[in-house]
């Protein structure tokens, strides 16, 4: 399992290398002047030279790359960014706590509403309790999340004036953010539940666990569940992955200092060092946790751990 | 029947009605089966794919998936309890303990997610008042008692072969010590040398533990071996029933005579085999009076318009057939 955990970190190493290679050149050719943007509209063609002198921007394509892979993977430097001036990896370092927090709070959330919900539908199909709860996953998953967003700040805030409606100052600034997230993981969670869950109760050991006298409850979450597991930890994974590289839009409603709005006004003020520093940490987070999904199956299923212990077997043996 | 054989009575099957609703459609699966099955005893159910073998054995077990299952009419006597009226939580005690399944495919009916040896504590945990170091050593003398080595039971049912899964599934049903055991096509998913083990393994442990057997088999290989009584089920009827040496000596139905006669004969040198003419009768429409009539050559006018009861042929030998199979 350790052999395995170690090659999956090494196999990181040419995606992080690709991902760093595919934003440089996008924002390469992306048009827009960062020295002119820094300057203003009113700034001489003299200045904007000497700003572009000063950012490195007039080298060859291949130069600046170079330059840029030097500056990250040899001096392990993010670089500075044109607008603020201050580091990336600190900022980043500050920012990613909040989204984190907010992306944690989200899935656990979407899990602890999504799964039972799924888990009712398929063990009362076609009745109403898988109906109404089929229609309001309906409702989740198309509903756009800034909708919720939008609808609980009107609501909670203007109205009500229950829940602060920007910032991150308390821990109910925390509620409508992550609620809106959560709606629509839920909402997608308690679908993949009960597709999957429907495959699994009709199998034969699920008639076997009734036929020991097995209680209904036990029947479902222990024999059936478990089973069940594969497509949601993927589809959870999934949704981690996702929100650790910030909530754009809920962050952005509800001002919250994140990476998410961290990268969006990177890229409106061709921020270029920013938009890939913080590109990369979000591959890097996204590998990270498609790695703890491969785990959390190996624990989820003997029959794929037992696929990691026959390749380390085979491996000692070589 | 006599007195004593009264007392013995174990299960008794009367009138057992299940049907499936399926889009409207009505699946006529089970259609007044009634049986007895005394103390010690093995009762076969033969029959072809979907004549309802499995479906009666599940209604005994009360694991029928409702829906679309429903049983309609009849009763199932336990030991003096009407299981069909016995609430859940009761039946859950009988279920595993008292009354306990053997299924088919052993390759599908073990859960891959849990060790053997736990899915055999399970069954042990439920029912007996064990802790969970007992119950897990009790696991491990069933894994041997079906001629396992004890310390597989830590390993998960991908990493057995298709008959040990099998005996997996035969010391999970075991465990408890059933007095009824419901064998649902033990052997069919095996290899013939594999079968043969696993019949004289259930063999030897139902004399050991005098448990009563309803098998349900459609390999009359098997009902010569191991059962006492026969009933021979057709459309989710049972067209002829009695006791083994009577079936297979004075077979009558004409259903019952065309099974045998579709065996093979090693003696005779024959060419081709003789099966039934015709198909299983489709269960959502079923034919008036007789089932078997479209498929019989001795049916007539009289057996296509009224039901045909059982006609006793005397020591409990029954047959449904109102011409003794065209003898009258």
């Amino acid at each position: 399992m350790s052999r395995y955990i170690v090659k999956r970190l090494l196999m990181m190493i040419p995606v992080i290398l690709g991902v760093t290679w595919f934003v440089f050149t996008l924002m390469y050719f992306t048009p827009g002047d960062p020295a002119q943007i820094i300057l203003g509209a009113d700034a001489t063609e003299q200045e904007i030279q000497e700003k572009r002198e000063e950012l490195g921007l007039n080298g060859s394509y291949l130069e600046r790359f170079g330059t840029y892979l030097k500056q990250v993977f040899v001096d392990g430097d993010l670089g500075t960014s044109y607008i603020y001036n201050n580091s990336i990896a600190d900022e980043i370092a500050a920012r990613f706590p909040n989204t984190f927090k907010i992306a944690a709070i989200s899935v656990v959330l979407a899990v602890i509403i999504g799964l039972p919900l799924g888990v009712m539908a398929a063990v009362n199909q076609n009745t109403w309790k898988d109906n109404g709860s089929m229609f309001l996953a309906l409702f989740g998953v198309s509903m756009p999340s800034f909708w919720f967003a939008l609808m609980m700040v009107i609501v909670l805030s203007l109205h009500l004036k229950l829940l602060p409606a920007t910032g991150l100052d308390s821990w109910k600034c925390y509620i409508m953010p992550c609620v809106s997230i959560a709606i629509g993981g839920a909402a997608g969670i308690a679908r993949q539940t009960r597709s999957s869950m429907l495959e699994v109760i009709r199998q034969d050991y699920i008639t076997t666990a009734r036929a020991k006298g097995q209680t209904e409850f036990l029947v479902t979450y222990k024999h059936a569940l478990r089973n069940a597991l594969i497509p949601i930890i993927t589809q959870v994974g999934n949704m981690l992955g996702i929100q650790l590289g910030g909530a754009i839009v809920a962050e952005s409603i509800f001002s919250v200092p994140g990476l998410g709005t961290y990268m969006v006004s990177a890229i409106k003020n061709r921020d270029y060092p920013v938009v890939q520093g913080s590109v990369l940490v979000v591959a890097i987070c996204f590998g990270l946790v498609m790695l703890l999904v491969d785990i959390v199956f190996a624990f989820a299923d003997p029959r794929i751990r037992s696929q990691y212990q026959k390749k380390k077997k085979v491996a000692k043996e070589a | 029947m006599s007195e004593t054989k009264q007392t013995d009575n174990l299960v008794s099957v009367r009138d057992l009605v299940v049907e499936f609703t399926t889009d409207g459609s009505v699946v006529h699966a089970v259609n007044g089966v009634s049986f007895d099955i005394n103390k010690g005893e093995t009762l076969g159910l033969v029959g072809e794919t979907g004549a309802g073998k499995t479906t009666i054995a599940k209604a005994i077990l009360g694991i029928l998936p409702d829906p679309p299952a429903k049983v309609r009419n009849g009763s199932i006597t336990f030991e003096g309890q009407d299981l069909l009226s016995l609430p859940e939580k009761e039946m859950r005690k009988v279920r595993g303990k008292r009354i306990s399944m053997i299924f088919q495919d052993p390759m599908t009916a073990l859960n891959p997610i849990f060790t053997v040896g736990d899915q055999i504590a399970e069954a042990i945990l439920l029912h007996e008042k064990m802790s969970k170091a007992e119950s897990e050593k009790r696991a491990v003398d069933m894994l041997e008692l079906v001629g396992i080595p004890g310390e597989r039971c830590k390993e998960y049912p991908h990493q057995f072969s298709g008959g040990m899964k099998q005996r997996v599934v035969i010391a999970m049903a075991l465990a408890c010590n059933p007095e009824l055991l419901l064998a649902d096509e033990p052997t069919t998913a095996l290899d013939v040398t594999i079968q043969a083990q696993v019949l004289e393994m259930m063999a030897n442990l139902k004399e050991k533990l005098n448990t009563s057997v309803l098998m349900i088999t459609h390999d009359l290989g098997i009902v010569a071996e191991m059962c006492d009584k026969v009933a021979v089920i057709y459309a989710g009827e049972i067209v002829e029933i009695g006791l083994a040496e009577d079936i297979f000596d004075r077979a009558t139905h004409p259903y019952t005579k065309g099974l045998f006669g579709s065996l093979p004969s090693l003696k005779s040198h024959e060419k081709r085999l003789h099966p039934i003419t015709g198909m299983v009768p489709d269960p959502t429409n079923l034919p008036e009076g007789c089932k078997f009539s479209p498929r019989c050559k001795y049916a007539d006018e009289g057996c296509r318009c009224q039901a045909i009861p059982l006609h006793d042929l005397g020591n409990g030998h029954l047959v449904r057939c109102r011409k003794e199979g065209g003898e009258k």
